[in-house]
């Protein structure tokens, strides 16, 4: 994602609809793909997109320029997503059942011939916990750096390293307890 | 470094490209002579790289913005407006809450104190100021009934304020 406009911004900040419809067209993808790898519900997805940018417009003119929109986004959108989770008591790890896999298994035609990795990508993450999902999330998925990440979590550096390890450790074992996908 | 070391690293700084020269090139000696980081790394590579390169972004329905406008256009209404004046005034005051109550505590002793001041002190000795005159003068005109009457009470004028008149 594209830092934005400052102008657009302060126009939003005061009240401009158009230019937050602006902020939504450019951001919209990145805090529904980000919340539904989290949650990996197509309806929660939808509703955190939703209530992420509400908060957004609420909260703009509190905005302090000095930091990234980017990372204020991400984390509004990563706390969202996790507040929604624990509102589901999934807090804990979560297996997906079959049903759960349909959620994400893409119905788009033209995702179909990828549909086997979207699919992997939503077992992998639903082994890990919370904590470790938002990391892999935003280091995988949004390429975001290890001081975007920590800034966006309000951690620090080494724990987004902790956190990436163990994850990667355990999505490992994940992958190598259920065999190669591509082989199906 | 031992395989543990090489290991974690490959999880972390490797795959996301936070080697220094020196770190990168004592995994490639590694790596080089041991068969088992090698296997790790590849396996490595497999599970967590080559799924999420394929990942993709995905777009919320058409819909959702109608969605958003309509709950923003209620929050523009005057009662999320009040509510927003409200939350704000709660905040204000809820925050700096020490500052605030030292600040009372100041006020409400400056009141005291000026109240002690204009409603008990100055009537207070206005009230002894006027006992003070009415004293005097009762002992000047009982000094000049005296005086009249010839009665010989000179030793009894034995106040400040007596000698004064006299």
């Amino acid at each position: 994602m594209q830092e934005l406009a400052v102008d657009v911004l302060e126009k939003a900040a005061q009240g401009d609809l158009k230019a937050f419809e602006h902020i939504y067209k450019d951001c919209a993808s990145f805090v529904y793909t980000v919340a539904l790898r989290m949650v990996h519900k197509r309806e929660d997805a939808q509703e955190i997109t939703q209530d992420v940018f509400v908060s957004v417009y609420k909260n703009l003119k509190h905005f302090e320029f000095r930091s990234s929109f980017k990372t204020w986004l991400y984390r509004i959108t990563v706390n969202t997503a996790l507040n929604r989770c624990k509102r589901n008591h999934r807090q804990k790890t979560v297996t997906l059942d079959d049903h759960q896999m349909q959620e994400v298994s893409f119905e788009n035609p033209s995702l179909k011939s990828n549909v086997i990795g979207e699919d992997l990508v939503a077992h992998l993450l639903s082994c890990l916990n919370l904590d470790q999902r938002a990391c892999v999330v935003l280091r995988n998925v949004e390429g975001l750096s290890y001081e975007e990440i920590a800034k966006s979590l309000n951690i620090n550096i080494n724990t987004v390293r902790s956190r990436l390890k163990r994850a990667r450790e355990q999505m490992k074992d994940f992958f190598k307890k259920r065999g190669d996908p591509y082989d199906m | 470094m031992t395989c543990k070391e090489i290991q974690e690293l490959i999880l972390t700084d490797d795959m996301d490209g936070r080697l220094s020269v020196s770190q990168k090139s004592a995994l490639e000696a590694h790596l080089a002579s041991c068969t088992a980081c090698r296997e790790f790394k590849a396996q490595a590579m497999q599970a967590l790289v080559d799924p999420f390169r394929q990942s993709q972004h995905f777009d919320p329905s058409p819909d959702t913005w109608g969605k958003i406008k309509e709950r923003l256009e209620e929050k523009n209404s005057w009662g999320y407006r009040l509510e927003g004046f409200l939350e704000s005034a709660r905040d204000f005051f809820k925050v700096p809450r020490l500052a605030f109550a030292l600040a009372s505590i100041i006020l409400v002793a400056l009141f005291v104190s000026f109240l002690g001041k204009t409603l008990i002190l100055k009537p207070l000795a206005k009230v002894q100021q006027e006992t003070f005159y009415a004293n005097n003068v009762a002992s000047y005109f009982s000094f000049l009934q005296s005086d009249q009457e010839g009665t010989d009470q000179e030793e009894g004028f034995g106040s400040g304020i007596e000698k004064y008149f006299l």
